[in-house]
């Protein structure tokens, strides 16, 4: 599904007048496309995406789906910073949240849910309170929360940001296996650089408040690809790259990863 | 465990003190006395009926009272108009002393049980209104944009959200609504007269029966235990 984002402009009531948290962003996300947001600390990027899930009216400018003839509008569904689990559902109920949602009968949805689970590796945990597991756990129900629901597209904000770099980087792996093959549309948020170049197929980048766009990257390595393996030396060129875009921003929390001794080139996956 | 041993050692104490004449039996008769008194009054009967007549008065109370306080602290807890709008008012009538205005429901609707319900049932709404609508606007704002985003329905938002959501702060609403009906419920019973416990404890003072009194109230504690513990901890 094609998104198009045409003059999008959100201003929020502040305590000295309007503040503008976004200011005419215009972008493009392709049909089956993994685009990264990545921009410094507070400069509107999950603004950006909450306007794209539709749980925020923008102030002036569109949101489109070209191509789109559906009844209803497609289905854009969010992954949050925090896993955003209902305490006192169990994992599987978590999981099939999605699907009760949009009315797949109790028995079809626990049967998916469940089959999610076994695939993430949490068959085992089917009926436990999310307060039970670990924050890595957690992030993985709510990536097969996201996954087994019915979409057209996907929006990530920021999803592991308070993981661990190995369980990070597991997750990451997880997320790009259960992307493939689906063609649902990806708008992955971070203000992580390698994370933006490891995931996504495009990465923008936003300026600080108000948030504008300013420059789109094309990253140019191949599908299927191997999170878990060394990254190709041209990430190490291209952080540097979008480090320097960032430069400007004031505010700014966006770091480079430490560049590797060795960088040979990312293997896709077998 | 522990507390129930404590209590037994508190009536211990109790016991020999009045044993020993350190307190005034009339004023503080010993536990076995009033134990004697209780179990009389059980067997006799007399305790079932001013039990089974307050624990009506107080069901016609506190059902309509934390049913619409449930309904109408949930709705404020939704709709933030209805919040601003009922929040003074409901601030203004909740600590207004509802025995205070017996007299007035006695000229409304006689010495009948209308008169000794409604106090009741006004002071069971109030804890369940505040709580359920501070319940509702508590639940984090993340499960409800989750929710949303998800598509559920409003059905499905008040069955997997609203309500689980707000339930651990509305259960101790509506035992708050539970404790403050039966004290007005016994008060009520003093000030009319009438059977019930409230009726039992003014005719102790009337007669001087002291363990009658400590005997309803033990039965009164225990009225408030058992429904707390049925609401849960």
């Amino acid at each position: 599904m094609r998104i198009a984002l045409s003059g999008l402009r959100l201003d929020y009531p502040g305590a000295a007048g309007p503040v503008r948290a976004v200011d005419g962003l215009d972008l493009e996300v392709a049909p089956g496309e993994f685009l990264g947001l990545i921009g410094p600390s507070g400069c509107g990027k999950s603004s950006v995406l909450a306007m794209l899930a539709g749980l925020r009216a923008p102030s002036a400018g569109s949101i489109d789906f070209p191509g789109w003839t559906g009844r209803r509008p497609p289905r854009r569904l969010m992954a949050f910073q925090d896993h955003g689990l209902l305490p006192w559902l169990s994992l599987l109920d978590n999981v099939a949240f999605g699907l009760e949602a949009q009315g797949v009968s109790r028995a079809a949805r626990q049967a998916r849910a469940r089959e999610m689970l076994c695939r993430l590796g949490l068959a085992d945990f089917a009926a436990t309170r999310p307060d039970q597991l670990s924050g890595g756990m957690r992030q993985r129900a709510a990536l097969a929360r996201l996954f087994v629901a019915e979409a057209e597209a996907m929006l990530l904000d920021e999803p592991f940001c308070a993981l661990d770099a190995q369980t990070r980087m597991l997750l990451q792996q997880e997320l790009l296996d259960l992307w493939s093959g689906t063609g649902r549309s990806v708008v992955y948020v971070t203000h992580d650089i390698e994370e933006a170049l490891l995931l996504c197929d495009r990465v923008v980048v936003l300026s600080a408040r108000p948030c504008r766009v300013i420059a789109e990257i094309t990253v140019p390595f191949a599908r299927p690809r191997r999170i878990l393996g060394r990254p190709p030396p041209e990430v190490t060129e291209l952080r540097w790259r979008i480090w320097e875009m960032l430069a400007p921003a004031r505010h700014t929390d966006v770091v480079p990863a430490p560049a590797p001794e060795v960088a040979p080139a990312m293997a896709p996956a077998a | 465990m522990p507390h129930l041993l404590a209590l037994l050692a508190l009536a211990a104490a109790w016991e020999a003190a009045a044993r020993a004449g350190w307190v005034a039996p009339l004023l503080f008769p010993a536990p076995t006395v009033i134990l004697d008194w209780l179990l009389a009054s059980l067997r006799s009967g007399e305790m079932a009926e001013d039990l089974a007549a307050s624990a009506q008065r107080l069901a016609m109370g506190v059902g309509p009272g934390v049913g619409l306080g449930l309904l109408a602290g949930l709705a404020m807890g939704l709709l933030p108009r209805l919040h601003r709008a009922l929040d003074p008012v409901i601030a203004g009538l909740h600590p207004m002393p509802k025995v205070a205005l017996l007299p007035l429901f006695l000229v409304l609707f006689g010495f009948g049980e209308r008169a000794q319900v409604v106090p009741v049932a006004l002071v069971a709404f109030f804890p369940t209104a505040i709580a359920g609508a501070v319940a509702v606007r508590s639940i984090d704002p993340l499960l409800w944009d989750v929710a949303r985003n998800y598509g559920a329905g409003r059905l499905m938002l008040l069955r997997r959200l609203v309500l689980p959501g707000s339930w651990p702060m509305l259960r101790a609403g509506i035992r708050l609504s539970l404790n403050a009906a039966i004290v007005v419920l016994i008060s009520v019973e003093m000030l009319t007269g009438s059977d019930g416990l409230g009726g039992a404890v003014w005719q102790s003072w009337q007669t001087m029966r002291v363990e009658q009194l400590y005997g309803t109230l033990l039965v009164v504690a225990t009225l408030g235990i058992v429904f707390n513990r049925c609401l849960g901890r």
